[in-house]
């Protein structure tokens, strides 16, 4: 199952790539492609037995004695994080792709190959257990992000792309060295052997968290961020703040605390008040921002840090938030940067200043951002407002204040997400706004929908989130 | 399922099930037909309730705690394995009053946007929104667990946001519901952080458990219990509009009137009351913030009193009443008089929401014009409006129903220092209602008609409005009348408070204080609707009262400079600060950090495609190089 | 005199800084490529003396396996070589930098 998972975007990208169809053809195979993956995932989800532990598990020798008494083994499998984090993968991508095919790229074939090897990477990563196979789709994973923001981002993108790549690379790098030296020392790369036999050099720690902060990314290792959520084209965006981001968080949640859990424990206050620092300061910093692809790229800075907040609360509550904030989060922003994206289209723009009244005689438009808007700033009732409960509570049971200095982001989320939705919708409209522009058409509504439906659906049970990743 | 425990469920969801229907519906139904069906849902809900009310009536009487008392629980909502939260609601006497005040006092007023909102473009929208108020009221009121109740909680802050800025083509009520919603927001994290006290040290939210458990795992006085009451009492503060979070609901007028009526007097504003009565043990387990909550109290409807008295226009006059008749309920709950609070809770929903319908017929007939000055003289031609105003001003003021003469009295008989001040004050703050109420009638219905009313005044010769909305003001005005016969006192059955004697007791009051303290406030009230008579007859008369007073009415005019202060307090510094970690830390600092990295990188990379030249024979010689360097090395190794 | 591997060693040597020579010094690729030649003949001289002297088999198969591989060298050199010669005159290898950064 896992395996079809990963196998069956990595074959629809080479038929996307090398078939001679026409643009329409491609998109549309892409998109197939995409929708089949999701309910692929949708039957996994189904089979899935809450409490049972990794299941669809697929374990085989990959590279025999690495030279140094480790084999590599190709072991995938999935639990509950995984399972809903591939979901978030299949969901993501078919909505980007659907965007993609709306707005309509430069050379589809390479475009829509890439989005869909990257796909199969990041389904690989969140299901490998072994450390050498969860490396590979860490890179993996990169390379199809540089070229789809290097090639068709906006003007400033090889500015972008240079200082994405550097950042990246550098953490990545580190995770190698310490992944080489894990494998020598102990003698396997399975992670579950090496959880049992902690291996306890500070360094270790250190040089895994590196990479996992960086693409979270935690303060202050954001500074990628900014530019590339503004030059990348807007699936590409929602993309690295919906699901890509998420896979740094999950690498720190399944790699650098369970293997080195003393370590962790020992550090986790340095931690701790980055993640605090960057909370707080990513909301001050949205709040000043003056386009709308500014202010969902700083509030995902804050959100990424609530998360390892919860992370490093060190109990169930917070890892629990932590966790289910994750889907919420990969969701709301996805949304978030697709309907940017749709503004965009039509706009030319995503500045404050020349929009505005998008509401005004377009209910569609007004109700899809409201519920976006809503979700992001974490309205009490919202799937969004349990799992940042739970973080919050987690974090107060680790230490009162730092629960209640986190739990100001809340306030300073609805200052910075309504300023957000009443510049876009409310108002007169803006200079950039054609005159009649018309509300969402049936297609956009297609991809809109399924996804408030996703959060609407999260809201009315979460338990059925919860029960399945504790 | 019992038919209580589904009835309940009805009673809660009908609002939703609107919400659903309506947006599906979208244009499909015309705006007339979704009027009246976003009124049939609430109209539900409101039967549900009455018949959750009957079955609870007739059930044994109850001499214990924890009788007429029902958890139903429909799943569990969220969990982490260790922390459960249930999807519960609690059906006992509490919440049933607040489940009629909400869903009846609710259908009346959505049955009179029929009328005030025909023709409007968001006519449907408009109707949607007031479903999910209702839904969102209800599930505060019912839910039998914190982590629920803030979720009803922010979601009637949501929906007020939502309402504030109906007409957001304009600056104005966007703003407002900006303000509004930020403010709440701010309470809201009050509950949440007192909700991590009890997780912490309860591992419940669930509020018979941790009314249980309070006691016993934080001691009376502790600076735990000192906390938690302090947190919940914020989040009232913000929601019911108390010193020092009230400035939004003055703002919060730009909103269309029924709005105001339901959500900002009749239901939403008042929950801050609810939730001190339902959390009373919390409460009494720190007396030190019960005091505090009563000094709100008195603080607020002193304040708000003498604001309303120089104010303009018809909705903010009613707005800064409404704060002020919240601070009497503060008081009275802040005193331990709990079921005291909760008659005067649920007189207000009538008596206010009947002012305010009553001036949307009013400013419904003068085309959109809010301003008393430009009024008066309308009394011939708003004849039932008036009379109907009247009633609602008779409950305001408080001649009938005594429900603010019962919170005098229980304060006069707790004695102490607090109950006094909450005394005197409720006095002070009487005369001043007295003069408001009838002020604004004054200026509204009698004297000279303005000349702006002789121009926009519409012909009311055959109705003064829609029936839908004449019909609605009616029943509250009818309303008003028979709530105030549950508590009447002088020694007569006291229904409400037997009613809710476990939930929310009162504090008992002899028949001679009752005696005094109605007829000092009767007194206080009479004073000040006669004073207005007899200084509006004359304009010297008027110039003469208001001479000495002028510097107070600056004050009062400027609404004691809240507004000012958290703008250089709050809003000017924390914009300051976030523009200037943008400008330089942001900027400098950590773009400058990654700018750097990328220099470095950059330079190697330009060195190494220097040596790419294309010279075959240079790359032959660094090889041959390398070789060699490479065979010298293991020479010399191998030798040693 | 007795000749042995060193010998064969030295001969195998001064081959091979010849053919060195000629790389370093010529700008013909002709003559570029025989001077390959000659180090992959040097080196082919040393393994199977080494076999020898060692009595193995697998030095000399290994030299079978260099002399393939000079080969097929040879055949796509003198192939770039002829293309070379038909899109331009000159046979410099200094001025073929057209692949450079």
């Amino acid at each position: 199952m896992t395996t079809a998972l990963i196998v069956l975007p990595l074959a629809g990208a080479l038929v996307v790539a090398l078939a001679p169809l026409p643009r329409r053809l491609t998109e549309l195979l892409a998109l197939l492609v995409a929708l089949a993956e999701c309910i692929l995932g949708a039957v996994a989800l189904v089979g899935f037995d809450a409490g049972g532990g990794p299941q669809y598990v697929t374990n085989r020798e990959w590279i025999s004695d690495f030279g140094l008494n480790a084999s590599v083994r190709y072991h995938v499998s999935m639990n509950g994080l995984s399972l809903f984090m591939v979901l978030l993968t299949a969901v993501g991508i078919a909505a980007s792709i659907a965007v993609a095919a709306r707005m309509g790229r430069e050379r589809p074939r390479a475009y829509f190959a890439l989005v869909l090897v990257l796909e199969s990477a990041l389904v690989l990563l969140f299901t490998a257990q072994d450390l050498v196979l969860f490396y590979v789709g860490w890179e993996i994973m990169m390379i199809p992000l540089y070229v789809l923001m290097g090639v068709w981002g906006g003007a400033g993108r090889r500015a972008a792309t240079m200082q994405f790549v550097v950042y990246t690379l550098v953490g990545s790098l580190l995770m190698l060295v310490a992944i080489a030296y894990l494998g020598v020392t102990a003698g396997t790369f399975e992670r579950q052997a090496l959880i049992a036999h902690p291996h306890e050099p500070t360094w270790l720690f250190f040089a895994f968290a590196a990479a996992f902060c960086i693409k979270a990314p935690l303060f202050p290792l954001h500074a990628w961020l900014p530019s590339a959520y503004r030059e990348s084209s807007p699936e590409v965006a929602a993309l690295l703040s919906g699901v890509v981001s998420k896979a740094g968080a999950y690498g720190l949640i399944t790699f650098a605390v369970p293997l080195f859990p003393k370590t962790a424990h020992d550090w986790r206050w340095l931690l701790l008040g980055l993640a605090l620092a960057g909370l707080l300061y990513g909301s001050l910093v949205a709040f000043r921002q003056p386009d709308a692809r500014g202010v969902i790229a700083y509030s995902s800075l804050a959100q990424m840090n609530l998360i390892v907040i919860g992370i490093f609360a060190f109990n169930v509550n917070g890892s629990t938030g932590a966790t289910f904030q994750m889907v919420n989060h990969g969701v709301v922003s996805l949304a978030a940067f697709l309907l940017i994206g749709l503004v965009e289209a039509r706009t030319g723009t995503d500045l404050f200043a020349s929009l505005g009244g998008l509401a005004n005689g377009r209910p569609m438009f007004s109700t899809v951002f409201l519920i976006a808007a809503l979700w992001a700033l974490a309205v009490p009732g919202s799937s969004v407002f349990v799992s940042e409960l739970y973080i919050l509570i987690g974090a107060f049971q680790q230490a009162a204040l730092l629960g209640a200095a986190a739990a100001l982001g809340i306030v300073l989320a609805a200052m910075y997400m309504l300023r957000w939705y009443s510049a876009l919708a409310h108002e007169g409209d803006g200079s950039s706004v054609p005159h009649g522009m018309p509300d969402l058409r049936p297609g956009e509504l297609a991809i809109a929908v399924p996804l408030i439906l996703i959060l609407l659906a999260l809201t009315a049970y979460p338990f059925g989130v919860m029960d399945r990743l504790t | 399922m019992s038919s209580l425990e589904a009835l309940s469920w009805v009673c809660l969801f009908a609002p939703l099930a609107g919400v659903v229907v309506l947006t599906l519906a979208g244009s499909r139904l015309s705006r007339q037909a979704a009027a009246w069906a976003g009124t049939a849902f609430s109209l539900a809900s409101f039967l549900a309730a009455v018949y959750v009310a009957y079955k609870l009536h007739h059930e044994p009487k109850f001499h214990h705690h924890g009788a007429r008392e029902h958890v139903f629980t429909l799943y569990t909502w969220a969990t982490s394995g260790s922390f459960r939260v249930p999807f519960d609601v609690l059906i006992d006497p509490l919440s049933v009053v607040e489940m009629l005040i909400v869903s009846g006092v609710g259908t009346l007023i959505v049955a009179y946007s029929i009328g005030y909102m025909h023709g409007d473009p968001k006519e449907r929208r408009f109707f949607v929104y007031l479903d999910l108020f209702l839904f969102s009221m209800l599930l505060l009121v019912m839910s039998a667990n914190f982590a629920l109740l803030l979720a009803g909680w922010g979601l009637v802050g949501l929906s007020s946001y939502l309402l504030i800025g109906f007409w957001h083509e304009r600056k104005a009520p966007v703003d407002a519901a900006k303000k509004a919603f930020v403010m709440n927001a701010i309470g809201d994290v009050g509950i949440a952080i007192a909700i991590f006290f009890m997780v912490r040290d309860l591992g419940t939210v669930e509020f018979q458990r941790v009314f249980d458990q309070a006691g016993s795992r934080w001691p009376q006085g502790s600076s735990t219990a000192n906390w938690i009451a302090f947190l919940l009492l914020l989040g009232a503060v913000a929601k019911s509009a108390q010193i020092p979070l009230h400035t939004w609901l003055p703002d919060a007028m730009e909103g269309p009137t029924p709005v105001s009526a339901l959500i900002h007097a009749a239901t939403m504003v008042t929950a801050g009351v609810y939730l001190v009565a339902r959390t009373h043990v919390l409460f009494e387990n720190a007396p030190d913030i019960q005091s505090l909550v009563a000094l709100i109290g008195v603080a607020t409807l002193l304040m708000a009193g003498v604001i309303a008295l120089v104010q303009t226009d018809i909705k903010r006059i009613i707005a800064y009443s409404t704060m002020s008749q919240i601070g009497y309920m503060f008081a009275a709950v802040g005193i331990g008089a709990y079921s005291a609070g909760m008659f005067l809770l649920l007189a207000h929903a009538f008596f206010k929401a009947l002012l305010f319908l009553g001036a949307g017929i009013v400013i419904h007939a003068l085309s959109g014009e809010q301003d008393v000055r430009r009024m008066g003289g309308l009394q011939p031609a708003l004849r039932k409006t008036a009379t109907l105003m009247w009633i609602g001003t008779i409950g305001l003021i408080g001649f009938w129903p005594l429900a603010k003469d019962a919170i005098l009295a229980s304060a006069y008989a707790k004695g102490g220092t607090t109950a006094m001040i909450v005394f005197v004050a409720g006095l002070v703050g009487a005369f001043f209602t007295g003069v408001y109420a009838t002020r604004l009638m004054r200026l509204t219905f009698y004297g000279p008609r303005s000349t702006y009313a002789d121009v926009h005044l519409h012909d009311t010769s055959h109705g003064e409005a829609p029936w839908t909305m004449f019909w609605t003001v009616t029943a509250l005005a009818a309303g008003t009348i028979v709530v105030g016969f549950l508590a009447i006192g002088f020694g007569t059955t006291d229904e409400l408070a037997s009613w809710l004697r476990f939930v929310a007791p009162t504090v008992e009051s002899s028949v001679s204080d009752e005696v005094l303290t109605t007829a000092l406030g009767w007194g206080a009230g009479l004073a000040g609707a006669a004073l207005v008579f007899w200084a509006y007859s004359r304009p010297e008369r008027l110039a003469t009262v208001k001479r000495p007073l002028r510097a107070g009415a600056v004050v009062a005019e400027n609404r004691f400079y809240w507004d000012t202060a958290y703008r250089w307090i709050a809003y000017l510094p924390a914009s300051a600060i976030a523009s200037g970690l943008y400008r330089y830390v942001e900027r400098w600092i950590v773009w400058g950090s990654v700018s750097v990295l990328t220099y470095v990188v950059r330079g190697f990379s330009r060195a190494a495609t220097d040596a790419q030249n294309g010279v075959v024979r240079l790359y032959a010689t660094a090889f041959a190089a390398g070789a060699a360097v490479l065979a010298a090395y293991f020479l010399t190794k191998a030798s040693l | 005199m007795h000749v042995g591997v060193a010998w064969f060693l030295g001969v195998s040597a001064v081959l091979f800084g010849i053919g060195l020579f000629g790389v370093f010094t010529r700008r013909s690729p002709i003559i570029l490529l025989l001077s390959v030649e000659i180090m992959l003949n040097a080196s082919n001289l040393a393994l199977i003396s080494v076999a020898r002297y060692w009595g193995e088999q697998s030095g000399q198969v290994f030299a079978l396996v260099v002399m393939a591989v000079a080969a097929s060298e040879v055949v796509v050199g003198l192939g770039l070589v002829v293309a070379m010669a038909r899109r331009r005159a000159d046979l410099d290898v200094d001025s073929l930098t057209g692949l450079r950064n």
